[in-house]
């Protein structure tokens, strides 16, 4: 009897195991809860590497094309080059928007999850919170600048932008596009709200901090137009970052060009320097990293791509940024007609670089009419850049508002060139009326020497929403 | 001692000249049920005429047998006994005259250890005390014809002797059981019929004739057939969770041959080995079906694919669960192919739905053997020698060298590739030479000298004899069983060494198995069962070549050493000179050196052990408790040298050296080795908790069995492994390396700008799944008639993100069978002996894979980096999706089966509906949410189809039987639905052309674009659907698609036949696979140089790129597209898929095979008696014969990528086996 009570039993005791038989989380996995989990995502590679290569590559109109390479340029390469509507094929993943998107789906989990997370002090939640924010604006404001009409007050409220995405969640099948206002308005919110609770120095240079917020902040109302508002940013963030320790400084090429300096030996991709070390942050308030590079199977790349004659132009023979650019092919044989191919170039910083910031501020103080301190701001750049004696902007363009816009915009040129930056300087500049009306010519330059050009259509600095989110969204109407 | 009778004084003569023994008739006779007896037996004659009943003796030392003649030649009773009775018993002296018999025997019996019985006229004698007297009340029912002793010897398969096997004499009470050498003996009278009966063997009758009574000198040997499919009478079905007799199930389950499932040596593969043998059941032969079992983490092994009853997944595996008594296990290759018992097929929803989420794809149960109760030691052994040769190199028509000169002289275009652009590209030999003569650095006399030479260089020869060596595979296998009554156990000890066609490679597998029985006593059973395999591989650094490298292009030379290869590094010479002067490391390529440089070895365990517990509680009601556990630890080891060259070119990416004169710095070890060695372990283990109650109802016409039970489940795998660089292998140590520099790259290298090194020094992983289910069974039998099954069942588990909500959905089933031959009015039709129709429905389901979706937003460590910049950050692999189900699969099933002739002619028809809904599927989402896919229920698919097993007794005399046994499938596949994924971006007409699913069609379809020929510009040209031609890359929309068919066989089966002649058996055994469809081989140069491969041993191109358009006008005569020196493929022009995925190129895949060929000799029981043996048996077998195929390129479906159109190179072009099995 003893014996049927014992193996009626067994079963029972089985039957009855542990609740939580089931509940278990596989190794190597993670289910976020508490705010150390939170902050792993926030640590993510994916916010910070991005492996594709921009269209903004292609579309900036300091560079030019040699046929005989720019032919073996993908497909999409060549379309951007040469301005046309479609650069995708139907089926094909805009890389630049997908890369993008995957971030705001972890920013909005953090936004709206972590206040609620375990075993963290509320300050450390807002931080992880600001940051999120913080990261999410910065990814709006790509894509509007992608793909919505430069900001004009007058017809903002008007022009279709970019879906606020504002949910982690698979299962939503339909965005609204709204407005230009609205997606701007969203971003400075975020930036606003970040601001407040990011910390002046950041955990690593990927993260945000509140200089960086602030850096992005100033150039968001600066591209709307809001100069003064612009400079009230930078200002805070020069002041900010004047208040911690080893904060992003300038590489001062002058010395690293020097014998044994850091930037040498020039190999075969040239110089040493942040454009060809993705993990050199020292010039970057916040750093993203994206391919600068020949197509490397994700988006763009810079094959077959020199600089025009009238961008090579612009550099001073003392300009040491000049070393960035070989008068040869890949192979060795001379580029003809003076033009040059940036080849040191693997990596191109798209986050918030101090280059960048000194420039802005030199613009938003010539636009409110500052022209010493944008003066300044100029020259302490390019005494880094340059020997100081060559540095000096000429008195005739420095007492002169407008010539020092224009001069700002070369040296934006300079310092930035075949990095993409240009693309979102003349859609904002296509807004300004100093600047506005300019003709945008690309050249293809063929093996017979016959340039080839392709002028900026009227309503190209706005690209297409790519085909692959248009056929999920087909309600959207995308841009012409 | 002798006897001397003093009652009578007469002496007996006895005459010398009478014919004591007479031949028996050697008359051949056709006895239709008695076709295996041996017939070696001297009797005697039986004389009816009637006799005093007093017999006279005289003689000293006599024999009994005489004294026995004599007693026949004045009585006219004959006696009836073993042979070696007779001879074994002392001699008498008797002197009796006109001695009653009945005294006569007393006095010449008594002391002997011999009974007797008379009979009518006969005489039995037995050994004293083995005899079972007749039954009191029986005595009456004596058949008036004399009685006699009928003695027989009954044994099964492989000549094993049954002990425990029923005779009975119909129409009597009589019956008798068989002892532990197999051996019987029953009284029997003419006409009587004895049913001898085993479990799992055909019963068999043996009618006692005139002729039978005969040849009853010696014991008859009784051979009963395993009882299969084809043949069965008594067939007992295990589901794994309970043990069905065939006659009464409902569902749709069979069973292969097992004597050609044997005997099939060619493969060691469980699945392969099935091919053909069970309708419903296929197997995807040859490399396409090869896969590696569930065991992500590794240490697995391969199994062949085997598809039950049709596709009905997308993205989950469609492999079968594999149960090996009572369990699931996950990786079949680890048993012992000769401990196999018995296998059952489940496939339809009775069958299957017992084993809940994971069954749609129906069931492989697995038996094996077990000790008998009651039996004497028997040790049996098996073995074979397997000989597959090495591979056909002239498979696929390839250029010969002079050919692949020839073409490569037409081809040479040195404006279009420069040679200066081709610093780093490969500059095949016969480039060189092209290039310096443009470059007028050789003369043309001396550029075709050496071209010339070239052209008569064939490396065949030399790939055949340097990588490859034949393949041989041997096994062996020792068994030994023996039984009390209260304990029994089985034991084998089995050794499999396989020798691939790659020198040097190594792969020995060792299994034991003890299986136990023991009675404790008459309510409490248990059953242990346990086997441990150990697979040892090892090989050396082989190079993967085939048969496509450059022609000319030798290994050795003439001294044998080795042959430079440099031009595969692919840069050239002087970057190559720069290189290895700057790196001082040593930058030569010969392959034939390689081997030598490394090694890797793995060892696998694998640990079985299974328990059972039945315990009687009430009188009908039991507990069964299964448990098991299963641990498989591995380990991998592989070490590669310095000296190996992708070593060296490692090392060279992390050596700086700026220039000649600079020491170089070397980042990576230039020492010792890189040597990974990594552990692997699985665990499982099962607790399964059963009631069981079974009873007979309505006193006895019905029978009712119900189970209930529990089912707790947990399989874990780990694994860890290390990587360390610069070891040394005697002294075991190795270097320190800077992971988080080498991580963030080193600038400046010789072959590098930045060489980043991504190396994972350590890595673990662990994945765990657990199950927990409830289920229940019911069966009821009523009258022999009528029968209904059903069953359900609950499946949990922790495969994250399955709803616990959506998960209860239980899983059911329930069938109806009908036994119509034993109705009253089908007893007329005699020549049916039985005939039944079944009838089920019911679900079945599919789970997801671990970690597939998930319930919340699944994180996971970024792995890649070793030391990310930023240090450790997640990222989501797995957004939350929380509506997920199993796949459910819902089954009709109808069967039908007949079996008429007295058996000889069996057949078994299945026919099937089997709906799957909730497909488990990449959904596209809206790519705004940050992700593009994920997984989702999301569509249905249907399988119909008919099954049907016949087998048939063809031809039955006493030495010759042709038996033949044909299963046949149909199955026709289609997904009805696929909600979201064909909506969009995927939707264009390259997607579709290369999907191999979509709505409307079967799984595994092929499309194709309507090939429109050439145009005159050798430019493919496409149909489009409003029939208009274009050459125009963009052109084709989906729209303009055609459905080519399907990949998976439409029709498939096996036909088997056997003609045995005496000890001779005849086994030829043919596979058919018919109706589906595969791209065929097509010229793959369009472009480019033809020249080698960086690193790799291919270049040569087929001989279809000699029929290419060249001008205007040869469109009119060929369809492969012109070949453009300078296209980039990927914004050509043209679209060649136009051609290579042309309607033009898909042709059938049918084909037909004789799968094996098998000549067996057994020895004749006599010879076997005297070596004290109790079965011998040889085999020789010839394998993989194409009687036909459906495709006129020479293209055997097994070794092509179907859906590809690439030919693999076949291991083998035939295998040749001989072995034999010897019991003891």
């Amino acid at each position: 009897m003893l014996r049927i009570l014992y193996t009626l039993l067994l079963p029972l005791l089985l039957i009855s195991c542990k609740k939580d038989f089931l509940e278990i989380v596989p190794k190597g996995s993670l289910i976020a809860t508490t705010v150390a989990d939170y902050e792993l995502m926030m640590n993510s590679a994916r916010f910070y590497d991005y492996d594709n290569g921009l269209p903004t590559l292609v579309l900036g109109d300091e560079v030019a094309a040699e046929e005989s390479y720019f032919q073996n340029a993908p497909i999409r390469a060549q379309n951007a080059f040469k301005w046309e509507a479609d650069l995708y094929e139907e089926k094909e993943v805009a890389w630049e928007t997908d890369k993008y998107l995957t971030n705001l789906y972890p920013c909005n989990k953090i936004i709206n999850e972590v206040m609620t997370a375990t075993d963290g002090t509320d300050a450390a939640k807002r931080l992880l919170r600001a940051e999120a924010l913080a990261t999410r604006a910065w990814v709006d404001f790509q894509l509007v600048s992608f793909y919505a009409k430069p900001y004009q007050a007058t017809t903002a409220a008007t022009d279709p932008g970019f879906p606020r995405i504002l949910q982690s969640d698979v299962s939503q099948k339909t965005f609204e596009r709204g407005t230009v206002q609205q997606s701007y308005d969203f971003i400075i919110d975020d930036l606003a709200s970040a601001i407040k609770d990011l910390p002046v120095k950041p955990l690593v240079r990927t993260r945000m901090s509140k200089p960086a917020a602030r850096a992005i902040l100033g150039k968001v109302l600066l591209f709307m137009g809001r100069n003064s508002e612009a400079l009230k940013q930078f200002d805070s963030t020069f002041n900010d970052l004047a208040g911690t320790a080893n904060p992003p400084a300038l590489y001062n090429y002058n010395e690293t060009f020097a014998p044994g300096g850091s930037f040498l030996p020039i190999g075969f991709f040239g110089p040493n320097y942040p454009g060809n070390n993705p993990d050199d942050f020292r010039e970057s308030l916040v750093a993203k990293t994206n391919n600068g590079g020949s197509y490397n199977g994700n988006g763009f790349g810079n094959d077959g791509l020199v600089l025009s004659p009238q961008a090579v132009a612009l550099y001073s023979s003392t300009d040491f940024r000049r070393q960035f650019y070989s008068d040869t092919y890949e192979d060795g044989t001379p580029i003809p007609g003076g033009r040059v191919r940036k080849y040191a170039l693997q990596y191109v910083k798209t986050g918030m670089q101090l280059a960048d910031l000194y420039l802005l501020r030199a613009e938003a103080r010539a636009r409110t009419n500052d022209l010493p301190d944008a003066k300044a701001d100029l020259e302490f750049l390019r005494s880094n850049r340059m020997p100081p004696a060559d540095a000096v902007v000429p008195p005739a363009i420095a007492g002169n508002q407008q010539a020092l816009l224009a001069f700002i915009m070369e040296e934006r040129t300079r310092e930035f060139a075949m990095e993409g930056y240009r693309w979102f300087d003349m859609r904002r500049l296509s807004v300004d009326p100093q600047f506005s009306g300019s003709i945008y010519t690309h050249t293809i330059y063929q093996v017979s020497g016959i340039p080839v050009n392709y002028n900026l259509p009227s309503g190209r600095l706005v690209l297409k929403i790519p085909p692959y989110i248009m056929a999920a969204n087909p309600q959207m109407i995308n841009n012409p | 001692m002798q006897k001397t009778a003093t009652w009578c004084r007469t002496i007996v003569r006895i005459s010398s000249n009478k014919r004591l023994f007479a031949r028996p008739n050697t008359k051949t006779r056709l006895m239709s049920r008695l076709t295996l007896f041996f017939l070696i037996v001297a009797l005697l004659q039986v004389h009816t005429t009637a006799r005093a009943q007093t017999v006279t003796i005289s003689g000293k030392d006599i024999t009994l047998k005489k004294v026995f003649v004599l007693i026949k030649d004045q009585t006219g009773f004959t006696v009836f006994t073993k042979a070696d009775l007779l001879k074994k018993a002392k001699p008498v002296t008797v002197d009796v005259r006109q001695m009653p018999l009945r005294a006569l025997l007393d006095l010449v019996l008594n002391d002997q250890q011999i009974s007797y019985q008379i009979s009518n006229k006969s005489i039995i004698l037995s050994r004293a005390g083995e005899v079972r007297t007749p039954a009191p009340a029986e005595q009456d029912k004596q058949p008036s014809s004399p009685m006699f002793m009928f003695q027989g010897i009954v044994s099964g398969e492989e000549h094993a002797l049954l002990v425990g096997a029923t005779i009975k004499v119909e129409g009597t009470t009589r019956n008798v059981l068989t002892t532990p050498d197999g051996s019987f003996s029953v009284p029997v009278a003419e006409e009587e019929v004895l049913q001898i009966s085993f479990v799992g063997y055909t019963s068999k009758q043996i009618r006692i004739t005139r002729e039978v009574v005969k040849q009853m000198e010696t014991p008859l040997q009784i051979a009963l057939q395993r009882a299969t499919t084809t043949l069965a009478d008594v067939t007992v079905l295990s589901t794994g969770y309970q043990q069905l007799n065939k006659e009464r199930a409902s569902g749709s389950f069979s069973k292969p041959d097992m004597d050609i499932f044997k005997m099939r040596t060619s493969s060691m593969d469980v699945m392969s080995r099935l091919d053909g043998l069970v309708a419903g059941l296929s197997v995807v032969a040859g490399p396409n079906g090869v896969q590696n079992n569930t065991n992500r983490i590794g240490g697995g092994n391969t199994t062949q694919q085997a598809i039950i009853r049709g596709k009905s997944s997308i993205t989950l595996s469609g492999n079968p669960l594999y149960v090996v008594n009572g369990l699931p296990v996950e990786d079949i290759s680890a048993i012992n192919l000769d401990d196999i018992s018995d296998i059952t097929v489940l496939k339809d929803a009775v069958a299957a739905s017992i084993w809940g989420a994971r069954a749609a794809n129906g069931i492989i149960v697995i038996t094996t053997k077990s000790g008998k109760k009651n039996a004497p030691v028997k040790v049996s052994y098996n073995g074979f020698i397997n000989f597959a040769g090495k591979p056909d190199m002239d498979y696929e028509k390839l250029l010969t060298s002079a050919q692949y000169i020839q073409t490569a002289k037409e081809l040479f275009n040195p404006t279009q590739f420069p040679y200066n652009t081709l610093s780093y590209a490969v500059m095949a030999p016969h480039e060189q030479v092209l290039y310096d003569q443009f470059n007028g650095i050789i003369s043309k006399q001396q550029a075709d000298k050496s071209l010339d030479s070239l052209a008569a260089i064939d490396n065949k020869g030399q790939i055949k004899d340097i990588w490859y060596r034949n393949a041989l595979t041997t096994n062996h296998n020792l068994s030994v069983s023996a039984g009390s009554a209260a304990y029994s156990i089985y034991g084998a000890l089995s050794y499999t060494n396989t020798q691939s066609n790659r020198p040097g490679e190594k792969d020995q597998q060792f299994r034991i198995t003890i299986n136990q029985d023991v009675n404790i006593n008459k309510a409490l059973k248990i059953k242990l069962n346990s086997f441990l395999t150990n697979q040892i591989k090892s090989a050396g650094n082989n190079i993967a070549i085939e048969n496509k490298s450059l022609p000319y292009q030798l290994f050795k030379d003439d001294a044998g050493n080795g042959i430079q290869q440099n031009y595969l590094r692919g840069y050239s010479n002087a970057v190559g000179a720069d290189y290895a002067a700057r790196s001082r490391l040593d930058l030569n390529f010969i392959p034939f050196d390689e081997r030598r440089y490394g090694h890797s070895s793995s060892n696998n365990l694998t640990v079985n052990i299974t328990g059972e517990v039945n315990c009687r509680l009430f009188k009908g009601l039991g507990f069964t408790g299964t448990y098991g556990y299963q641990k498989a630890p591995g380990s991998a080891k592989n070490y590669l040298d310095h000296k190996s060259f992708s070593q060296r070119v490692d090392a060279l990416a992390f050596t700086v050296a700026p220039d000649v004169n600079t020491v170089p710095v070397y980042y990576l070890p230039v020492t010792g080795g890189t040597y990974f060695s990594g552990n692997f372990d699985q665990r499982s283990w099962i607790s399964r908790n059963q009631l069981v109650y079974n009873a007979t109802v309505r006193d006895g016409k019905d029978r009712l069995n119900i189970q209930i039970g529990q089912e707790a489940r947990e399989q874990l795998s780990l694994s860890a492994s290390t990587i360390v660089r610069g070891y040394d292998e005697n002294l075991q140590t190795f270097a320190a390396l800077d992971y988080a520099t080498l991580s963030q790259g080193v600038f400046g290298t010789v072959s590098s700008f930045r060489s980043v090194l991504n190396e994972l020094p350590f890595t673990s992983l662990e994945e765990r799944t657990r199950y927990n289910s409830y289920f229940g069974l019911l069966n009821y039998f009523i009258d022999e008639k009528y029968g209904i099954d059903a069953s359900w069942r609950t499946d949990h588990s922790n495969l994250i993100g399955s709803d616990k909500s959506s998960q209860n959905k239980p899983i059911w089933s329930i069938g109806a069978k009908w036994n119509f031959s034993k109705e009253k009015f089908m007893q007329r039709f005699s020549w049916l002996n039985s005939a039944a129709v079944r009838a089920t429905y019911g679900i079945t389901g599919n789970s997801p894979f671990v970690g597939g979706t998930a319930l919340q937003d699944i994180l996971a460590i970024e792995r890649g980096q070793s030391a990310p910049v930023a240090g450790t950050g997640v990222a989501i692999i797995s957004p939350a999706n929380r509506k997920l189900n199993w796949e459910s699969t819902k089954t009709t099933n109808l069967g039908i089966d007949l079996s008429v002739l007295k058996a000889r002619l069996t057949a078994s028809i299945d026919v099937y509906w089997k709906n799957t809904s909730d497909l488990l599927g990449t959904i596209p989402l809206n790519p705004l949410t940050g992700f593009r896919t994920s997984t989702g229920n999301i569509g249905n698919i249907r399988n119909r189809g008919i099954e049907i097993t016949l087998g048939s007794v063809n031809v039955r005399t006493k030495n010759f039987e042709w038996t033949s046994s044909l299963t046949f499938s149909y199955n026709k596949n289609k997904l009805v639905s696929y909600s979201e994924a064909f909506a969009g971006f995927l939707n264009n007409a390259q997607s579709k052309v290369g999907s191999t699913y979509y709505i409307g069609y079967s799984m595994a379809s092929l499309f194709a674009y309507r090939y429109a020929g050439l145009n005159n510009e050798g430019d493919p040209q496409v149909i489009l659907a409003n029939g208009n031609k274009s050459a125009d890359p963009a052109a084709a929309q989906p729209d303009d698609i055609v459905y080519a068919g399907t990949m998976i066989p439409l029709y498939n089966g096996g036909l088997m036949n056997a003609f045995r002649y005496k000890g001779f058996l005849l086994n030829a055994n043919i596979v058919y696979n018919l109706g589906h469809v595969m791209r065929r081989d097509v010229n793959t140069m369009y472009n480019g140089r033809l020249t080698g491969v960086q690193g790799s041993f291919t270049g040569n191109v087929s001989t279809y790129f000699s029929d290419r358009w060249k001008q205007p006008g040869d469109e009119m005569h060929t369809d492969i597209p012109r070949y453009i020196a300078g296209e980039f493929p990927f914004f050509s022009t043209r679209r060649l898929e136009y051609y290579t995925q042309a309607d033009r190129n898909v042709v059938s895949a049918s084909y037909i095979k004789l799968r094996e060929i098998t000549l067996s000799y057994s020895l004749p029981q006599s010879l076997l008696q005297k070596c004290k043996l109790d079965g011998v048996r040889f085999f020789v077998q010839a394998g993989n014969f194409m009687i036909w195929k459906a495709n006129r390129f020479g293209i055997d479906p097994e070794y092509h990528v179907l859906g590809q159109g690439v030919r693999n190179l076949p291991p083998y072009k035939h295998s040749f086996s001989f072995g034999s099995s010897i019991t003891f």
